[in-house]
């Protein structure tokens, strides 16, 4: 498949070239968008809890990472906003079969990139049920799960065709949640949905009555992680 | 990071996002409730705040809300409420006129602090109704603005405020006592 991951150069952007750089059975391409800054972060020794739970695999430096990924695929860049005439023009220039969506929090796929190309976009919450921002946090505050959901944008936020939902492990009281955690669990599940096979992934729709979650209050934010279990050691 | 500064600055023209906020754990709840004191410190003391002239009247859409808190909200939440309710999350304003599908009215203001007093009333009283804690976020970020703004509310709407801010940190401290991971 011809494949283009769309990029804000985010966290989530670096996440997602690990599992790219994974799957080389597929012609990866990159449309970078925005002012195209990847993030200052440094990335701490695979050993460090700050990665809980993120498999090993995960377990790198996500810079070098898209660096990488970048050296091996064709590259454009627009500085300019997501849902930009230019944006969808060097998009659809590309003719992707799958478009990966990798963009920066608040921003929203506007129709006319969804209509160049299926937009998978990997969703931190179990859908219809939660629907929105933050939602690992809002799962956590209501006692449920951490479900990562793939799913095909459409026109209604987090209301599109469902390609697969996986649970993960809840993180713990030294994991960077807002960082490593939800972007690593994003691209955990896009590994998942590579390894689907060939083909553009089958989907079906959502069931049941969704609910909407907007950024969570850091009071409520802070009540989720201070409740959070320190990560378990084994005794050597 | 344990610092809680989102109920300071000129939060009407300058909203919080919320976006990556702080993460202290337990030490920034307690800064949360040491700021939140010091807030019905103020409002308790009376001695602040200008009288104004008469009250603003409240939006349509928080009419609606209000309503159905009266009617013990069995039914949906009224439409027009639920578009106030995704307007106030992504603005954090409140304004003193709507449109039909509830975006600001031309002419309409968002420095009008009842209303945000009025609207954290209104999420109070459906948290209490439904346990569901997206009414409590919409408080805490009502009551922010509230804090910020504090030297241009009115002194008649002090009582409210103390009510309000009391109820919040109630809401807070049993969440924080009873919830498990």
């Amino acid at each position: 498949m011809k494949v283009v991951l769309l990029s804000s150069c985010s966290l989530r952007s670096l996440a997602y070239s690990v599992v790219l750089n994974r799957h080389t059975d597929h012609e990866i391409s990159i449309v970078e968008y925005g002012d195209a800054h990847l993030p200052e972060k440094s990335f701490a020794e695979p050993e460090n809890e700050s990665w809980d739970p993120l498999p090993m695999w995960l377990r790198r430096n996500w810079r070098d990472c898209y660096d990488e990924l970048c050296a091996s695929s064709e590259r454009v860049s627009v500085d300019l906003e997501l849902n930009s005439e230019m944006v969808a023009r060097s998009l659809s220039g590309l003719q992707p079969d799958l478009v990966i969506y990798a963009g920066a929090a608040g921003n929203i796929v506007g129709r006319d990139l969804l209509a160049i190309a299926p937009v998978l976009h990997m969703h931190p919450g179990a859908l219809p049920a939660f629907r929105g921002s933050t939602t690992i946090y809002w799962s956590l505050l209501s006692q449920q799960p951490i479900v990562a959901s793939a799913i095909y944008l459409s026109a209604g936020i987090d209301q599109g065709r469902i390609v697969i939902a996986r649970n993960y492990p809840v993180p713990t009281s030294l994991s960077d949640v807002d960082g490593l955690y939800d972007a690593g669990i994003r691209a955990w599940l896009l590994d998942e949905v590579l390894s689907l096979g060939h083909g553009l992934p089958h989907s079906q729709p959502q069931e049941g009555e969704g609910k909407d979650y907007y950024v969570i209050h850091p009071v409520l934010k802070n009540l989720v992680l201070s409740r959070l279990s320190p990560p378990v050691r084994s005794v050597q | 990071m344990t610092e809680y500064t989102y109920g300071s600055g000129n939060l009407l023209e300058r909203p919080n996002t919320y976006f990556f906020s702080n993460s202290g754990g337990v030490a920034f709840l307690r800064s949360y409730i040491q700021s939140r004191l010091s807030v019905l410190e103020y409002f308790s003391s009376h001695l602040f705040g200008v009288d104004g002239g008469g009250r603003t009247p409240a939006p349509q859409p928080l009419i609606e809300w209000m309503n159905w808190n009266e009617d013990g909200a069995p039914a949906p939440m009224p439409e027009q409420a639920a578009l106030l309710m995704r307007r106030f999350a992504v603005t954090k304003r409140v304004w003193t006129e709507y449109t039909l599908d509830v975006r600001p009215a031309e002419a309409a203001r968002y420095d009008a602090l009842e209303l945000y007093v009025c609207l954290a009333e209104c999420a109070l009283h459906t948290l209490r109704q439904s346990s569901d804690l997206r009414f409590l976020n919409v408080c805490l970020q009502a009551v922010d603005v509230i804090a910020a703004h504090r030297s241009d509310v009115s002194a008649r709407e002090a009582d409210r405020i103390v009510e309000v801010i009391s109820l919040e940190i109630a809401n807070v401290m049993h969440l924080h006592l009873t919830s498990e991971l």
